[in-house]
């Protein structure tokens, strides 16, 4: 993608939550633009709303108000299944708990989301996930399943099939909160090589020692960007 | 027990917290065992038993001349032959049961009364608590006039005193081969015996006396049987007494031996078609009997087939159940629960619903039983005393039930071993376990299996109904006369008056408005005939072959009013006979082509028949019976000897009702000079016919249904449970870029994986039910294989669309709610 607009443009975006008793704004009237290439870490105190955030520009959460536009797609007006083909094409996602699935192996894993690709045969998906496991050096692993892998290990694979895709954007959502710090040093280093490969990234972290690594950093305070969000790098 | 009363509580305790799906569970489970049982008892009542009439009653057994359709009766002759012919058999009986009137002065008692042959008191040794038997000097002709009464007529007559014997009856009874309403004096008969209770009768209860058939019956043949002779009128049902070192399976082999071997020829016995058969006990119609025991004994197969459905369904519904109990079992565990413990716990929860299930069964099946016995295709089955503290069932439902309970109880405890908190909310996908997999399989196969065979009753239902049975029924009536008697002779003075009687008969019923047509004749569709006449012929390219041939009569205009298709010839005119009209079976049979106007029959062995005739006219068959039956090889005669037994056909679409007065009013007027029996629609009756088969046909729909309904409501069962227990997972593939489309197809394409399995037992399964249930409750020309092929694609089908709502729910899983647990 090299459209000069902004790759992400969220203007007055809402996010609520309402129960029978509560309406809860999880995110209340979000301005924000990343532009292609940008790393931006996202960041707030628990309950803040940065998940959420993410989620939304994922594409795995709805909005209730404003507008979100995707490389100049206005997401509000597609319907679900172009919002997943999307996802599968532009975005990778990365979370917390790696959620990789336990009786597939590294490689099927990795090679997972190419399933839902139209026109890559089963071999081609092989090929590619394993190309991409060499970059993040796990291709030794490639036979193992995910529970026998170290938490680092599992992280560097949920990268991989976060990449496999080749999307413009990678979602991180506190990507090194299950690590220790040996790993999650090695995790966000992996992600700024990523960055500076050409791939969007967007991380949450509450951690200010990882977020660092950024080129910008947001802060999000009760689902709104905090008055002088703009951090440099 | 002690022990158990805490998991008992607890048991209680998790039911009731869901009553309604516990609920559900119990009936379910309870009404596939209340079936079951209900059948499982009619086929314990249907178990041949000995009659507690006769000493040493394990040896007395029923000796049956199975035809086709019926058990003909035999006479002496064959009677004596038998006893003389089988070293297997140590005595043997004739039985006829007849009404017979005891005169007392001006009062008249019409009693129940069997005629008993020469070994029936000293050979099979009924029990008797006064007095003696009829002795052997006594069946003679000119033997002494004595009779046995039953213990009933003992008490209700004689007040029970001893001084009965040596006392007269003075007996009468209705002649036999007279045309008008004869009564016979038979004298005074002196009581010499008086039987046990238990002896209230053989083949008919409530039997009142016994009387000596050789010196009694010829007493009451009058006519043309008086020269016809005891010896050669088939008229008894016998009985055997099966020698003490003999088996029941030696002496059946030694009557078809004998029978091969010619023994039995000349003995009134038809030569086609018939098996010599003997059967434990004292059975009226033991064929019957034996058929309504397979038929039932099917249906308690198919009740335990739905008992293990509805077992598996239950167990997977406790499985279901069995994420939202697993942090309490996790933690009971955690707390140092021995799983011993736990898997006794979850064993004591399923015995409890199984427990409640059987008591509804039961319950259930005390209801069902009653039903069942009206069944149209049990009808003409004896039923003893259905109960259900035979032991025999007992055992049966106890067992059924064990096996219930393991079924139930195996889903939960094997849930059991992957159990651990920590595991339970780290879970990612749910993969479907072992029990899953083979209790889905399971019920997918019963439930195609099931529906095969429901599915060859409807194609067999639909063929039946639809069949050319050889003529027409559109607004068609029968008149069946009351019996008129017979007219043994061919002398033509008496075929004149056959006419005449019909044209005057014709004549009266056209003047009531409404009726169209008359005809005369026998047989007639879905009339009970109540006596055949069968001759015989050898065709003349097979001299040593008989040929059966049944006669019947028909005026002319009786192939017109029915649309009976003449092949070839031309039907004679009244008056014209010349000629025999035959159906085409016998046609084919006695010349071997279908075209024989002209030709002549090979002579009929039989009386009344006169000289051979040319054939002048060759009618396509006929199915006047049940459409698997056709009629018999046949003749078609203006006049017979059964022109007495005249059925009268109208074409007329008057109701019954109408009609009926109208006639009463002519036969009170005197214009119609004939007494009736029946008065009935033959596509009614028609319908009475199909009854055993649309029975059979409801019974195994609702089997089928109820099968099908349980499979497909455990399968969806499975797949919420899969995808609810694998939300996370479809939360993952979602955010990797599956759209609900792909999520939808994933569930429905895991659903028909699992379902695989099911459908590929099913194919073989449900082609070999079919296979077994030819030819006796099938035909063969019922489509197995595409039966098997129609339902495993509706199976397939339906397996698509229970999992829908489960693919939806899939599709809608919200990933970033979902994605943000943990």
């Amino acid at each position: 993608m090299t459209d000069p607009s902004p790759l992400i443009a969220l203007a007055g975006v809402e996010r609520i939550f309402a129960t029978e008793t509560l309406e809860t704004h999880a995110l209340d009237g979000i301005d924000l633009e990343i532009d292609s290439g940008e790393y931006v870490t996202i960041e707030g105190p628990s309950g803040c709303g940065k998940s959420t955030l993410l989620s939304v520009l994922g594409l795995l959460d709805e909005i209730d108000g404003g507008e979100y536009r995707l490389a100049g797609v206005p997401t509000g007006e597609i319907d679900a299944e172009e919002r997943a083909r999307l996802r599968n094409r532009e975005i990778g996602f990365v979370f917390q708990s790696f959620n990789l699935i336990p009786e597939m192996s590294v490689l099927e894993n990795v090679a997972l989301p190419l399933v839902y690709r139209d026109g890559v045969g089963a071999g081609d998906r092989l090929r590619r996930a394993g190309e991409v496991l060499e970059r993040v050096g796990m291709a030794a692993r490639a036979d193992h399943r995910p529970n026998q892998l170290s938490g680092g290990q599992q992280q560097r694979v949920a990268i991989a099939r976060a990449l496999v895709g080749q999307p413009s954007l990678i979602l991180a959502d506190e990507p090194t909160g299950n690590l220790d710090h040996e790993n999650g040093e090695q995790i966000m280093a992996l992600l700024a090589e990523l960055n500076r490969s050409g791939v969007t990234l967007v991380t949450v972290t509450h951690n200010p020692e990882y977020a660092a690594h950024a080129g910008r950093r947001v802060a999000m305070l009760d689902g709104r960007l905090r008055v002088g969000e703009q951090a440099s790098a | 027990m002690k022990a158990l009363l805490p998991d008992i509580v607890h048991a209680w305790r998790v039911h009731r917290a869901t009553p309604v799906a516990s609920s559900i569970a119990v009936l379910v489970l309870g009404v596939a065992l209340g079936f079951m049982t209900a059948f499982l008892s009619l086929f314990s009542d249907l178990l041949p038993q000995p009659h507690r009439g006769f000493e040493d009653a394990d040896g007395v057994a029923t000796l049956v001349v199975q035809m086709p359709e019926h058990a003909n009766p035999v006479n002496t002759r064959f009677l004596e032959r038998a006893g003389e012919e089988i070293s297997g058999i140590a005595a043997v009986a004739g039985v006829n049961g007849n009404q017979i009137e005891w005169r007392e002065g001006t009062r008249i008692d019409l009693l129940s009364a069997e005629m008993v042959t020469r070994g029936f008191f000293d050979g099979l040794r009924p029990l008797l608590v006064l007095g003696r038997g009829i002795a052997a000097e006594d069946h003679r002709q000119d033997g002494a006039s004595v009779a046995v009464i039953s213990h009933a007529l003992w008490q209700r007559r004689f007040g029970g005193r001893p001084d009965v014997l040596d006392k007269k009856l003075d007996l009468a009874s209705e002649a036999m081969g007279s045309n008008d309403d004869e009564t016979v004096d038979l004298g005074g008969y002196r009581i010499v015996g008086v039987a046990h209770p238990d002896m209230n009768g053989t083949f008919d209860g409530n039997v009142d006396l016994w009387l000596p058939a050789e010196q009694l019956l010829p007493k009451r043949l009058t006519g043309r049987l008086a020269g016809i002779g005891l010896g050669n009128m088939s008229m008894f049902r016998a009985l055997a007494r099966i020698a003490p070192d003999r088996s029941l399976e030696s002496v059946q082999r030694e009557l078809a031996a004998a029978h091969a071997n010619g023994a039995f020829d000349g003995m009134g016995i038809p030569s086609d078609d018939v098996r010599m058969l003997i059967y434990p006990g004292v059975t009226q119609d033991p064929g019957r009997q034996a058929e309504a025991r397979r038929q039932v004994g099917m249906f308690s197969l198919v009740g335990l087939l739905v008992v293990i459905v509805a077992g598996a369904n239950v167990g997977l519904f406790l499985l279901a159940r069995a994420p939202g109990r697993r942090r309490e079992l996790g933690i009971r565990l955690a707390v140092g629960a021995p799983m011993k413990r736990l898997r006794r716990q979850l064993l004591v929860e399923s015995a409890l619903l199984v427990a409640a299930a059987t008591l509804v069964g039961i319950v259930l099946a005390l209801w069902m039983m009653v039903g069942f016995q009206d069944l149209a295709f049990l009808d003409g089955a004896r039923f003893k005393g259905v109960s259900l503290l035979d032991w025999r069932v007992l055992a049966g439902v106890v067992g059924v039930t064990a096996l219930a309970t393991l079924l139930v109880s195996l889903a939960p405890i094997a849930g059991l071993k992957r159990l651990g908190v920590i595991g339970a909310t780290r879970q990612v996908r749910a993969r479907p376990g072992l029990f899953q997999r083979f209790g889905g399989a399971l019920q997918i196969a019963i439930a195609g299996v099931v529906a095969c065979v429901a599915l060859g009753f409807v194609l067999y239902l639909l063929d039946l109904r639809s069949r050319d049975l050889g003529y027409s029924t559109d607004d068609l009536v029968v008149i069946s006369p009351a019996f008129g008697g017979t007219v043994f002779t061919s002398d033509t003075g008496t075929a004149e008056r056959t006419r005449v009687r019909r044209e005057r008969q014709r004549n009266t019923l056209l003047q009531i408005p409404g009726v169209e047509a008359v005809a005369f004749g026998s047989p007639v569709p879905a009339g009970k005939v109540g006596m055949t006449f069968s001759f015989r012929l050898s065709p003349p390219d097979r001299p040593d072959q008989n040929v059966s041939v049944a006669l019947g009569s028909a005026d002319p205009a009786f192939p017109a009013l029915l649309d009976l298709r003449v092949l070839h010839g031309r039907w004679p005119d009244a008056g014209d006979e010349s000629g025999y009209v035959i159906s085409r079976a016998l046609a084919e049979a006695a010349l071997g082509h279908v075209d024989v106007v002209g030709e002549v029959l090979p002579p009929i062995q039989g009386p009344g028949m006169g000289e051979p005739r040319p054939v002048v006219a060759v009618v396509e068959n006929v199915f006047f019976d049940h459409p698997e039956n056709p009629d018999d090889p046949r003749i078609y005669s203006e006049s017979t000897f059964m022109s007495g037994n005249d059925r009268i056909l109208l074409k007329t679409r008057l109701p019954l009702d109408t009609l009926r007065q109208e006639l009463n009013r002519l036969i009170e007027a005197g214009e119609l000079e004939i007494e009736i029996q029946f008065l009935f629609r033959p596509r009614d009756r028609f319908r009475e016919l199909l009854a055993p088969d649309r029975s059979r046909l409801y019974l195994s729909g609702l089997a089928a249904v109820t099968a099908l309904a349980l499979a497909l409501f455990g399968f969806y069962g499975i797949q919420r449970f899969l995808v609810d227990a694998g939300r996370r997972e479809f939360a993952i593939l979602a955010a990797i870029g599956a759209g609900p489309k792909r999520l939808r197809r994933r569930v429905i394409g895991t659903g028909l994986m699992l379902g695989l399995p099911g459908l590929v037992f099913a194919g073989p399964l449900g082609y070999l039910a079919l296979a077994a249930l030819k030819p006796e409750f099938l035909p063969e020309s019922i489509p197995a294989l595409a039966i098997v092929v129609f339902v495993l694609a509706a199976l397939a089908a339906l397996l698509v669309v229970t999992s829908l709502a489960p693919a939806r729910r899939a599709a809608e899983i919200a990933p970033a709610a979902q994605l943000r647990e943990d």
